[in-house]
């Protein structure tokens, strides 16, 4: 993508979201949300189906009203504005390009809405294409481009109205997993070269994780963590956040002792582990424990703390990784992800090691 | 290049699958179809091929007026009737209270049928009707308005029955546009009207002129309603009527089916100019691209 910055969007716009509420009916969709975007700052709602993310992007772009609560960009309440004059850039799901509109006339639309000179216009235009590689296309028509080239159009018409704020609501879900990747990359470098101040929704962790400088992560209509993608998948704050973002094994038991830097854990089965300490727990207290599956490590023959014996029940091989479902000896059923391919059938019976510095103390649910 | 050549120029088997729907409308619409065209091309009662029904049709003002009556008739009201069903279609696809029952009030009148409508308007529009009463009560009139047996009680009739027609088609038509559309015209900074004019409507306009062409089509066939609440000697002595008038009372089958082949040429005519109206703009589905 282009270094410059032909699209000219405004970069000084922090989003305040101040206890806000969406109900309908009885159903409360959004519940007492508040969040703080700070200027050019790229956050990600991360969440499933049903979160209230999406609730939550169409209240500050004006599709909806909110029930309870303040938006507001700069300050400056806006959720009392209506919609088309938020200037509010969004890229929807389904892209919404106009298909009886030209790919000229779809990116020139909120341009002429506020009546922009036809010379101005046009160079507008020309430059927003050209940012998204899409100026060869001008002439045709959105069911003549594929779903990536639509992509990248609505993006251009999100833009070239110099938006205070961008939206995207899930514009990848629709495309191919070498699309999806491709155009994340170029999302970034958008982000990276523009500054825009942009909220991004989404249910895919790995998403979130890659293009956010900041990820909300929801559930339930009720934000659950806000921190750094790093923050978010190195310390998820409860048992929701961590298996959202892909900490599969849960175990839920006392820390029973101490054994230098490392809590003994027992579970409600009798397992016994070895977890690093940290200062918010002490011995006595009720913990749920959990482990990513890719840190759960396959070896032979049984060594001493730590160590599970299991049998294979499931093998799932994905090209990059394997996955197995492992019956461990206490009953529970571990989710293991090896690099490559390693042949354990269904059935074999092997040893599991739980590292302690992986092991991760978790609130419950 | 074989395949394109066995999928567009051979006879394939599954064709015969066709044939239980065709043969009854080779039956019971392109035979009698065929035998009413040749029958307009005899005088009545007479052997031989002569052009004399047309030339009557086209010469005697009774019958050639009937082109301008009809479509006095209905070409207006059929704008009136879209531009209601339009306007309460359009009002209607917000989600309000009682959306249903007017749906449902609207779209009523089609199961009645035009006989029964025009036997309630007679009720309803008489002297002494509530129509009268009310609009006398309240002191808007001073005399009961002449609705009925005449050019305004068709007008009325179609105006009903059309309405629920273009209502019940424009409904899903316009249920058919994704939100998303408008949404997007709203966030790039569109007002309602805006986005109206320049996203919704040139969506569903190739969808709106061919509602309008079915509904003047059919209308176009009016009978019953210029018979009961219209005039049928004068203003609303319409294709139908005249053409009914040559079977019935005359036995003239011949200028019967002249008087038909015409009204389907008018037909014809009407959905040639809505097409061409139609195919000026944006032809083509309403959703997004994914």
């Amino acid at each position: 993508m282009s270094p410059q910055n032909p699209a000219g969007a405004q970069t000084s716009t922090s989003v305040q979201i101040e206890h806000v509420t969406k109900r309908f009916g009885n159903t409360t969709a959004v519940n007492d949300v508040s969040l703080n975007i700070k200027s050019g700052e790229f956050m990600s709602l991360l969440g499933p189906s049903g979160c209230g993310k999406t609730t939550l992007l169409s209240m500050i772009l004006g599709i909806l009203d909110v029930t309870d609560g303040e938006i507001s960009f700069n300050a400056t309440r806006v959720d009392d504005i209506p919609m088309h004059k938020r200037d509010v850039g969004m890229v929807f799901q389904n892209y919404a390009l106009f298909p009886h509109m030209s790919i000229r006339n779809n990116v020139g639309f909120g341009l002429d809405m506020r009546k922009v000179p036809k010379k101005e216009r046009e160079k507008r235009v020309e430059d927003a294409l050209s940012l998204v590689q899409l100026e060869t296309l001008a002439e045709r028509y959105p069911k003549q481009l594929s779903g990536g080239q639509q992509q990248r159009v609505a993006l251009a018409r999100a833009l070239v109205v110099r938006p205070k704020v961008l939206l995207l609501d899930e514009p990848l879900s629709n495309l191919d997993a070498k699309l999806r990747k491709e155009m994340r990359i170029q999302l970034k470098r958008l982000h990276q070269d523009l500054g825009i101040t942009t909220i991004y929704v989404t249910h895919d962790q790995e998403e979130a994780l890659s293009l956010s400088t900041q990820v909300a992560v929801m559930s339930q209509g009720v934000v659950q963590q806000i921190g750094t993608p790093q923050e978010i998948f190195l310390h998820p704050c409860n048992q929701f956040v961590a298996n959202f973002i892909g900490y599969a094994n849960f175990f839920e038991g006392r820390l029973e002792g101490e054994s230098g830097d490392n809590f003994i854990f027992r579970s409600e089965d009798g397992l016994v582990l070895a977890t690093k300490k940290d200062q918010a727990h002490s011995v006595g207290d009720s913990v749920l424990l959990t482990i990513k599956p890719e840190n759960i490590k396959l070896v032979e023959g049984l060594s001493g703390r730590n160590s599970v014996g299991g049998r294979v029940v499931v093998s799932d091989y994905v090209g990059n990784t394997t996955g197995y479902e492992v019956l461990s000896e206490f009953g529970d059923h571990l989710k293991v992800n090896v690099l490559g391919f390693e042949s354990f059938p269904e059935g074999t019976e092997l040893t599991l090691y739980l590292d302690p510095a992986h092991l991760l103390m978790v609130a419950k649910e | 290049m074989k395949a394109d050549h066995q999928d567009t120029g051979h006879f394939q088997k599954d064709t015969l699958l066709l044939l239980p729907s065709l043969l009854p409308l080779l039956l019971i619409f392109l035979y009698p179809l065929i035998q009413g065209i040749l029958l307009t091309l005899h005088k009545n009662g007479e052997a031989g091929f002569t052009f004399y029904n047309y030339i009557q049709f086209f010469t005697v003002r009774d019958f050639s007026n009937t082109i301008f009556r009809t479509l006095v008739l209905v070409i207006p009201s059929s704008i009136l009737e879209m531009t209601l069903a339009f306007a309460m279609a359009y009002h209607l696809r917000k989600p309000i209270r009682g959306k249903g029952l007017l749906n449902g009030l609207i779209m009523f009148p089609l199961t009645l049928g035009p006989l029964i409508v025009a036997v309630g308007m007679i009720d309803f529009f008489k002297p002494n009707g509530w129509f009268n009463l009310f609009l006398m009560h309240l002191g808007i009139l001073h005399q009961p308005a002449q609705l009925l047996y005449n050019f305004w009680g068709t007008f009325i009739s179609l105006t009903i029955l059309g309405v629920g027609f273009i209502f019940s088609n424009l409904v899903g038509l316009m249920d058919s546009i994704d939100p998303s559309f408008e949404q997007a015209a709203r966030s790039l900074g569109a007002n309602g009207f805006q986005t109206f004019i320049r996203v919704f409507y040139p969506l569903i306009r190739s969808g709106v002129w061919n509602i309008f062409s079915l509904n003047v089509i059919m209308q176009l066939a009016v009978y019953s309603s210029a018979i009961i609440v219209g005039n049928p000697a004068s203003s609303t002595r319409v294709f139908s009527v005249v053409a009914f008038e040559q079977a019935m009372q005359y036995f003239n089958y011949n200028m019967a089916e002249t008087i038909a082949v015409i009204m389907a040429a008018v037909q014809f005519i009407c959905l040639g100019v809505v097409h061409y109206i139609r195919k000026k703009g944006y032809v083509g589905s309403a959703s997004t691209f994914k």
